[in-house]
């Protein structure tokens, strides 16, 4: 398989942010669709909140959650020397990626879901 | 929205003429400020609110379970909208016509039987795409009595072009009566 | 190669030009270098544009007055649907795909791209597959169901005819050349550039076109998949879009704008890579905020794929899912932004001058944020439901496209001209061109934001006869017209200036960047000798540099034994890594395109029994490209000049290959997830699901012993890699046993549900995932049989393993697909008869 040398961690780096990103996005994107087709939104778990909503929110507090570890794990990354630009450069797009979950996915709280 | 697309293209293209013809302008600002306030600031609060608002807007129109909408199936074909009035058990369907009441939400389920159609009043409000095997529902609403013309909006093939119907918004009354006629005028 | 014999400028030219020209007449065919092939992509392209123009000139004319009898609506819907198509895929893409062919290698400081051959080849099936579709058109069956092909109507049912199937095919074949571009490019600016050139030294440009190749990379298997599936609904009747056998037309609708959305930002970004290099040239300073730079174009390349379904906002999806999609299509604004404000940054900084490229990207500025801004209004549920479709439509996205892609280029073309022809434009031809443009391309699509708000719907050939509709629409018309002028102009400026302009001189615009550290035009090795980089790439001193690399004073300043040869470096820190034999050229590229096409063709033609052959031609044809390179013994590391050596690429890790194979699996693998997410998609959304009587049953016994084959695969690949050279030969005979049992397995799985597959999409579906492990096992035993041949002929020593982990890569991703085809089916299986797993 693919060793991560050097220059993958460069890139990864880079990627990450935004990996993570894409990623949330298409697991938010299936379980609404899949949710809806399943009947989920009548399905009542806490009070009025449906089982629809929660399994979202859930998906949505962890995305963020995941882009918080990141940036800590940017924090303290000893690949600093390596490439001091792409720690930076992908420092950044780390917590731009956060923006993006936090912005994109914050309908989930209110709209209709189905 | 007009206005502030008018306010946002003016002010980017007003700081292209600047620091293009004018040396020195705009060097008091430092290259980091410039990004900030450019690619951060002034964007930002315009989307998020923009974003929002708009959310909120397409909510409203969506079709809710208020049971005053008077449903309509608007049925496409290769080249023709058959209309079926759900909510009158044993009327009949019209063609190329749709009766509706006015002042009163009318929630319409476009279904196909061939090809992707798709169903706009342009004044009446939004469109709503006939794909074949879905039944996706929009809502319309017409003020006041009067003709409104309507499209295909969705390419369907070399008929697409003439594939015009139109709707007809009657006061209540009106409505009841041409409904028990069978849509006889 | 001693310093006492120092061979002086002329000599060095000389040598260097017997080993890289192109050979004249018939030779021009086997041509592989970048420099002669990115010129025929962009000249290709210019021909499509024309094309393209001109059957955009039909559309106006037609449309002029409301019930013109000038086309009839079958006539119409080829025309449009081939403005559309030409434009998007044979103008372009193949375009920018050109610019960055030719300028790339020059501005990274490498005398080609990595794999020059695949460049080639790249090209042929762009020809050809464009060709296809231009042929199509002459004799009156083009595609007619529009650039975006819905279907049903573009199914067999609704489209009887060939028109279709030409779309599919001759699209698929030109977006080879897309992926090839795609791989060569991200393995090219990784690993081929001058030592000293770490990752933040790059040019912007090769920041932008990594993106840019990342993004095609994974942007059209989406497409191609949707396009085989369509084209089997099409030959095969295998129901993956047919609701009534639990299909859904939707399916086509998201794969088509998961190519289709990021598309718009693979045509936006190169053309805005160039802005980017050239506006700091007439700014007088370097690029303000690179790295914002540099951010904003990584998060715009994620983001563009999180917009598609704002195509969609009228197909009845949840308002949850739009707005997601409607806040992605808002966010993706802020990136543009930031890089708007850094150009101005870098003019309100800098001394600016005033040339034509300038003129052009005040053009791009207005047209383009006009075009931003309607963009951002559609991406409003509300406003979109209302202006969805129509003509207001047509405007934003010719702004955006126009705006975004053809005026930058333009600037850019009257920037880069003199580096290709040597020469300078007649200024004052090229102002009046740039007016006549500008202002006929704001009449022309400015009022068509009017009409389609007054409810013009797109594609009709006729519409309602109401005063202000004709007028506007023939105002829009003549707008057409005066711009099609412009455009006119343009070429004769081009003509004039490649014949008669004025000669510019070594780096006639005083830039920073390399590729104007070369005389012009430019020689096909590009650079005497390569240059060892100390600061940032767009900031070196051309005027200086020139003259040292022409005399020989770089890396490489020398012939050895007749081969050609560059650099590669390490990707983070640019330090000298590995010394790059390319291939000489070849017509094979241009046989194996020819084979490409023939199978194509026979699709075409419902040949379908023969068409396995050409494929396995084409393959055979590939097997023959690998004879170019390799050795039978270890070679001792190279000199590459300025005092330092470094090892040929076959005995390097991380030699490009490597690079490439990762990179193609990676583009694979998208298809793949495609495929199965298809499939799950249809489970959620299709209508007809479950399926009413299963006549289907997983075969639990088969599966079981295809899952155990595939481990072994699995563990073979991994082994064929770590041991001796006795060991080898070994594994990799089990390797190719085990993947031939594996093929015959799938094989047999596929073959026993072929009677259920035109009854319901659930069969079709896990006949497809059966047919893709089935089809990479089989090529896993061409690649193992190859690595066997490969280690007999001596062509395999521990410094000498490059074959062999490349295709231990390959064994391990088949092996792996082939796993996860089990798993898929058996769940889907369960999932689409309704719970019952029996």
């Amino acid at each position: 398989m693919i060793v991560l040398g050097k220059e993958t961690k460069a890139l990864a780096m880079l990627l990450s942010g935004f990996l993570l990103w894409a990623g949330a996005f298409l697991l938010i994107y299936f379980t609404q669709a899949t949710g809806c087709s399943l009947g989920w939104q009548e399905i009542e778990v806490f009070g009025p909140l449906s089982l629809q909503r929660g399994a979202l929110i859930v998906l949505y507090l962890l995305a963020c959650g995941m882009h918080l570890g990141l940036i800590y794990a940017f924090g303290r990354s000893d690949t600093r020397a390596e490439s001091a630009f792409a720690h930076q450069t992908g420092r950044a797009l780390a917590f731009a990626a956060l923006a993006a979950s936090l912005f994109c996915f914050a309908g989930i709280l209110w709209l209709t879901a189905c | 929205m007009l206005l502030g697309a008018a306010i946002l293209f003016v002010l980017v293209m007003g700081l292209f003429v600047l620091t293009l013809f004018r040396p020195g302008f705009g060097s008091g600002v430092s290259i980091k400020g410039w990004i900030v306030a450019g690619g951060l600031l002034l964007p930002i609060p315009v989307l998020v609110a923009l974003n929002f608002y708009a959310l909120f807007q397409g909510e409203r129109l969506l079709p809710g379970d208020v049971a005053s909408a008077y449903r309509i199936e608007a049925h496409a074909r290769q080249w023709q909208w058959e209309f079926r009035y759900l909510d009158e058990p044993g009327a009949p369907s019209t063609v190329d016509v749709l009766h509706i009441p006015a002042g009163l939400p009318i929630e319409v389920v476009a279904t196909s039987e061939d090809v992707i159609h798709s169903f706009w009043v342009p004044r009446l409000g939004g469109k709503i795409d006939a794909t074949p095997g879905h039944a996706a529902r929009i809502r319309i609403e017409a003020d006041r009595p009067g003709i409104f013309g309507g499209v295909c909006a969705e390419y369907c093939g070399t008929g697409h072009s003439r594939m015009r119907f139109r709707v007809e918004a009657h006061e209540g009354p009106d409505f009841r009566s041409l409904v028990e006629r069978g849509f006889e005028q | 190669m001693k310093k006492a014999a120092e061979p002086g400028s002329l000599t060095l030219h000389k040598a260097l030009s017997e080993v890289w020209g192109t050979k004249p007449g018939l030779g021009q065919l086997a041509a592989v270098n970048h420099s002669t092939i990115g010129k025929r992509f962009m000249i290709t392209a210019a021909v499509f544009f024309a094309i393209g123009g001109l059957l955009a000139m039909l559309i106006r004319t037609q449309l002029a007055t409301s019930s013109s009898p000038f086309m009839e609506e079958g006539v119409y819907a080829q025309v449009f649907t081939m403005h559309g198509t030409i434009m998007m895929f044979l103008f372009a893409i193949p375009m920018l795909e050109g610019a960055a062919i030719y300028l790339l290698p020059k501005m990274l400081g490498a005398r080609d791209l990595a794999f020059p051959r695949l460049t080639a080849y790249g090209y042929w099936c762009y020809l050809f597959g464009g060709t296809m579709l231009l042929m199509a058109l002459l004799f009156g069956v083009a595609p007619d169901s529009g650039w975006f092909m819905y279907t049903p109507l573009s199914s067999s049912t609704y489209s009887p005819g060939i028109n279709a199937d030409v779309w599919l095919l001759g699209v698929t074949f030109v977006e080879i050349s897309a992926l090839c571009a795609a791989v060569e490019l991200i393995v090219s600016i990784l690993k081929l550039r001058a030592p000293g050139m770490s990752l933040e030294r790059m040019p912007i440009f090769a920041w932008y076109m990594l993106v840019v190749a990342g993004m095609m990379l994974v942007g059209f298997p989406p497409l191609i998949l949707g396009s085989i599936l369509l084209e089997a609904e099409r030959a095969f009747d295998l129901p993956f879009f047919d609701p009534t056998r639990g299909g859904d037309p939707l399916l086509w609708q998201h794969l088509f704008w998961l190519f289709g959305h990021p598309e718009v930002y693979i045509i936006f970004l190169p053309a805005a890579g160039m802005v980017s290099t050239f506006l700091p040239v007439f700014a007088g300073r370097p690029l303000a905020g690179y790295r914002a730079v540099v951010v904003s174009v990584i998060a715009m390349g994620f983001i563009s794929f999180g917009l598609w379904v704002h195509h969609m906002y009228t197909v009845g999806i949840p308002h949850l899912a739009l707005g997601i999609f409607s806040a992605a299509s808002a966010l993706v604004t802020i990136p543009t932004a930031i890089q708007i404000f850094a150009w101005l940054a870098t003019l309100a900084h800098g001394r600016p001058r005033f040339s034509i490229p300038m003129l052009y990207v005040f053009g791009f500025l207005f047209v383009f944020v006009l075009g931003g801004l309607t963009g951002v209004m559609l991406a409003m549920v509300p406003f979109d439901w209302q202006a969805h479709d129509t003509h207001f439509v047509v405007a934003h996205l010719h702004y955006v496209l126009v705006g975004g892609f053809v005026f930058p280029l333009l600037g850019a073309a009257y920037y880069w001209l003199p580096h290709l022809t040597g020469r300078f434009p007649l200024l004052q031809l090229s102002k009046a061109a740039f007016w006549l443009i500008f202002i006929g391309f704001n009449v022309t699509f400015f009022i068509m934001h009017l009409t389609g708000l007054r409810g013009m719907p797109r594609r009709v050939h006729v519409y309602p006869q109401e005063p202000g509709m004709e007028l506007f629409n023939l105002i829009s018309s003549l707008g057409s017209f005066v711009m099609t002028i412009g455009f006119a102009l343009v070429l004769l400026d081009f003509v004039l200036q490649i014949r008669f302009g004025r000669l510019a001189g070594r780096n006639p615009w005083k830039a920073g960047t390399l590729e104007w550290a070369m005389p012009t035009p430019p020689a096909p090795y590009n650079f005497a000798s390569l240059p060892k980089i100390t600061g940032r790439a767009d900031q070196l001193d051309p005027d200086a540099l020139g003259p040292q690399l022409a005399a020989g004073k770089g890396y490489l300043g020398f012939v050895r034994n007749g081969q050609m040869e560059t650099l590669a470096v390490d990707a983070v820190s640019g330090r000298l890594e590995q010394i790059i034999v390319l291939p000489r050229s070849t017509f094979l590229p241009l046989l194996t395109a020819l084979m490409t096409g023939v199978f194509f063709l026979l699709m075409l033609f419902k040949l379908y029994a023969l068409a396995p052959f050409a494929l396995i031609g084409v393959a055979g044809m590939f097997l023959v490209w690998t004879r170019a390179t390799g050795a039978r013994q270890d070679l001792d590391t190279l000199d590459a000049g300025c005092g330092e050596t470094a090892p040929v690429h076959f005995q390097s890790r991380g030699a490009p290959s490597e690079w490439a194979m990762a990179l193609t699996l990676v583009a694979n693998g998208t298809l793949y997830a495609s495929l199965l997410f298809g499939g799950l998609f249809l489970w959620v959304s299709a209508p007809n699901w479950p399926v009413a009587q299963t006549t289907f049953h997983n075969d639990r016994l088969v599966q079981i012993i295809t899952l155990f084959v595939l481990a072994v695969a699995l563990f073979a690949s991994r082994q064929s890699v770590r041991t001796g050279a006795q060991g080898r030969i070994g594994w990799l005979a089990a390797l190719a046993a085990s993947h031939l049992v594996a093929a015959a397995l799938f094989g047999w799985m596929a073959y026993g549900i072929v009677p259920l597959n035109t009854q319901h999409a659930l069969f079709a579906v896990i006949f497809a995932v059966h047919f893709y492990a089935g089809f990479h096992a089989l090529l896993g035993v061409v690649f193992a049989l190859y690595g066997i041949w490969h280690v007999l002929g001596g062509y395999v020593s521990p410094m000498r393993d490059l074959d062999l982990r490349i295709g231990a890569r390959f064994h391990a991703y088949a092996a792996s697909a082939g796993i996860l085809a089990l798993v898929f089916v058996w769940q889907l299986a369960m999932l689409g008869s309704g719970g019952d797993p029996a």
